[in-house]
């Protein structure tokens, strides 16, 4: 079982990661060489909402609850942009380099959405870790 | 919550401490064997208030050294939970000292 502050935890992990993974497309938008041969390839996460495992008493908590988690990294398989290039040494026999398949402008704007869903995450948390310390208000002797 | 747990814990304990419950009032009464203590419920409360403060800690100081796997949202949430967890404790605990002394002023 897990709890509300896990959910968000496990979410801010996640947009955590998206900015990492946006950072290195944008960095590497004209990488032409990798260990692996042929040009970088823009890479993209897979999360999944993992639910809490059955447990005797939560049942609703499986319900209300689902935690996003990461499931792997994934390399776009997308046909690398060709540009004429005929003394660039990455070139082909054409004189054509292949460059990766990243548009910068989308991904700067994908970044901005990852950051922004970072702060969502951070203001649920606050409101959580409020919503606790508002409860200790009650008892009105403290 | 968790976080609220090891106080709704203690709330729960004082509940049974406070008002007997008929499951019990079937039992057969043993005599001169206390159950256990209230001293002993104090202490596992804050055992447990312990314990996420050490969370709290391990994750500030993996975040202070750099471990992978440390990330700051989670050294701040861990820290949260702990300063809560220890509030929610010490009114439990203030509450509790509280009753007792109303009672020690009682007149004979």
């Amino acid at each position: 079982m897990f709890d509300a502050s896990e959910v968000v935890t496990a979410g801010l992990s996640a947009a955590r990661l998206r900015i990492n993974i946006i950072a290195s497309n944008i960095a590497n938008a004209e990488t032409t060489r990798t260990p692996e041969g042929g040009p970088y390839k823009r890479r993209d996460i897979v999360i999944s909402a993992e639910s809490a495992p059955t447990s005797f008493q939560s049942s609703l908590d499986e319900m209300t609850l689902a935690k996003p988690q990461v499931l792997g990294v994934i390399a776009d398989q997308s046909e690398p942009k060709k540009a004429y290039q005929p003394g660039h040494p990455d070139a082909d026999p054409d004189g054509y380099v292949a460059y990766p398949n990243i548009n910068v402008v989308q991904t700067m704007t994908d970044m901005m959405a990852a950051t922004r869903l970072y702060q969502a995450n951070v203001t649920a948390a606050k409101s959580l870790m409020e919503m606790s310390r508002e409860g200790r208000r009650i008892s009105s002797t403290f | 919550m968790a976080m609220n747990i090891t106080g709704l814990k203690a709330y729960k304990e004082i509940q049974s401490i406070v008002t007997p419950k008929e499951t019990q009032a079937t039992e057969a009464p043993v005599k001169g064997q206390p159950k256990e203590g209230f001293a002993q419920f104090l202490k596992d409360a804050i055992h447990d208030v312990n314990n996420v403060q050490a969370t709290a800690e391990d994750r500030v100081e993996g975040l202070i050294t750099k471990k992978p796997g440390y990330t700051n949202h989670e050294a701040m949430i861990a820290l949260e939970k702990a300063d809560i967890a220890f509030q929610l404790m010490n009114s439990v605990r203030s509450k509790i000292v509280r009753a007792y002394e109303e009672i020690l002023r009682t007149q004979v």
